[in-house]
């Protein structure tokens, strides 16, 4: 191998995702219908470095735009969370009844324990900043053994002020009730909470350049596709995907067939009648989940005021460069702050 | 297919979809030019940004060549440079192992990381005008004559720039223990 293959070897990267491809796009229109209006732009759209500035200053042309819906999505920093487009083929049936279907979500999501699971989020509140966090997952199908997971998180355009962190969990291999969080012996005869589900940890705050170990001694649910805190538990909760619990227990029902990011997409919804949502699409050929929704209260006295969370779903093999991420590294120069503890 | 050079004199002529189908064509390069030299986070912002700022300054790239590559690369690295002006200094930490968690299933890992770790070393340490002119060749898969023009220099210059990085990286002790290793692990398997 020449110094050529070796230096290579170190470019591979992922692709960067259709959902940020397609954002970008839709801000280039909208500078483009903005250098096409009357007025020039004003000098100071040259110098931005964040598209979330950059449509700030491209005034009325984008407000315009804004009015047909392609522009809100962007100023929340939610190119990928444009709603599923309702395929022209929307009608057309995957073969089964909704238990069948049910069944081979549960199955897809069963069998993929040797994948890496990227998660890619959106929290978007109204008259607050949107938070935006990307996290891996290997393996991510919560089966018993050590589960890694890394990742950060930033509000939307500013990434400079990002956490990032990495934890190893270990999921037993026991039954489910055993494995919720409660009140526990501990050494010296103490009761405490915790579940047999622990996270150990680092995390860095580049806001103020410290970075610290963690400790979750109280794990409610196996990492990766967990279910949003607040919707109600699936049964047993424990060592396994919530998601695919909720499946498998019918608190997610299929409700239709939409196209989600160019894939044929089955949509499930929650049916319980608690006071979030969750909205799901799975791949219609893979039965893995592409996106899912979940929206909930504010808790603002204004009674229709709800945050919106959107995770995008990616699979990848667990190449050495694919794993790479779920490693974090502290830049030099930061401070180490005192460990921290949670129960999680 | 219409090559880039007519789709970018048609949208200097007001066809905006014309840009974009440029764009478009070179969205996985520049993309992954953006990754390879920046975090994902940052590099998704960018995007748009390269793409903006090349729409402003598409009567710069020149329409005697069909492909318009090397020139939106171009934009992408003015771009960067602007945001790393604006960032605080980082570098790898050195001490990785102390951070190491208890659970370690990943040796591969770790080696691909080591060894990706020697040879951005290495890099760091060239000249930047001898790295550029390296990475778009090797990383961006760019020949020689279109990283000159990415760049803005002569074919010439580029040519020296890169035999002058080769020189250095096969002169690198890492570098020559990393490559014979490889080579060893390869014949293994």
């Amino acid at each position: 191998m020449d110094e050529m293959e070796l230096v290579g070897r170190c470019g591979d990267v992922e692709p960067l995702s259709v959902e940020v491809v397609e954002r970008a796009e839709r801000i280039l229109r909208a500078a483009m219908a903005a250098s096409d209006s009357a007025e020039p732009l004003p000098p100071t759209t040259r110098r931005w470095s964040h598209p979330r500035r950059l449509l700030a200053g491209l005034g009325a042309a984008v407000v315009a735009i804004a009015a047909t819906g392609a522009v809100v999505l962007i100023s929340t920093g939610q190119g990928a969370s444009s709603g599923p487009r309702r395929a022209a083929s929307h009608n057309r049936v995957v073969a089964g009844t909704p238990a069948d279907i049910r069944a081979r979500v549960v199955d897809a999501l069963s069998a993929g324990s040797n994948t890496i699971l990227l998660v890619r989020s959106t929290m978007a509140t109204p008259g607050e900043a949107t938070i935006k966090s990307l996290a891996w997952y290997y393996p991510w199908a919560g089966q018993p053994g050590p589960v890694r997971e890394a990742g950060s998180s930033w509000v939307a355009g500013d990434p400079a002020g990002k956490v990032e962190w990495e934890q190893t969990f270990t999921i037993p291999a026991t039954d489910s009730s055993q494995a919720s969080c409660g009140l526990r012996p501990a050494p010296g005869g103490r009761m405490v909470m915790r579940s047999l589900m622990s996270a150990t940890g680092i995390t860095i705050a580049f806001s103020d350049r410290t970075w610290q170990r963690t400790e979750i001694s109280c794990v409610q649910s196996a990492p990766g596709l967990d279910a949003p805190a607040g919707l109600p538990s699936p049964s047993g909760r424990g060592p396994e995907s919530d998601i695919r619990m909720m499946i498998a227990d019918g608190l997610l029902r299929e409700v239709g067939h939409q196209t989600v990011n160019g894939q044929p997409a089955i949509e499930f919804r929650s049916v319980t009648h608690g006071i979030l949502t969750l909205a799901l699409w799975v791949n219609a050929s893979t039965y893995l989940p592409l996106r899912a929704v979940t929206t909930g209260p504010t808790g603002d006295p204004n009674p229709g005021k709800t945050w919106t969370e959107v995770d995008q779903y990616t699979f990848l093999s667990p190449t050495p460069a694919n794993l790479a991420h779920l490693r974090i590294t502290i830049p030099p120069g930061f401070s180490k702050a005192p460990p921290s503890s949670a129960q999680g | 297919m219409t090559s880039d050079a007519v789709l970018i004199s048609r949208s200097l002529a007001g066809d905006n979809d014309a840009f974009v189908e440029v764009v478009r064509r070179h969205a996985a390069a520049v993309s992954a030019y953006l990754v390879r030299r920046t975090d994902r986070a940052a590099a998704e912002d960018l995007l748009a940004e390269v793409w903006v700022a090349a729409f402003s300054a598409r009567s710069s790239c020149d329409q005697a060549l069909p492909d318009a590559c090397p020139w939106l690369l171009g934009i992408a690295r003015n771009v960067l440079r602007r945001y790393w002006r604006m960032q605080p200094g980082a570098q790898a930490s050195s001490d990785l192992e102390e951070l190491a968690a208890p659970v370690d299933p990943w040796p591969a890992v770790d080696e691909w990381i080591d060894s990706a770790a020697v040879v951005r070393r290495t890099l760091a340490c060239l000249p930047a005008a001898e790295r550029e002119v390296l990475l778009l060749v090797v990383w961006e898969r760019l020949s020689v004559a279109e990283a000159a023009r990415a760049l803005g220099i002569p074919a010439g210059t580029a040519r020296r720039r890169l035999h002058q990085a080769r020189l250095v990286l096969r002169r690198t002790p890492e570098i020559v223990a990393l490559s014979s290793e490889c080579t060893a692990a390869r014949e293994v398997n």
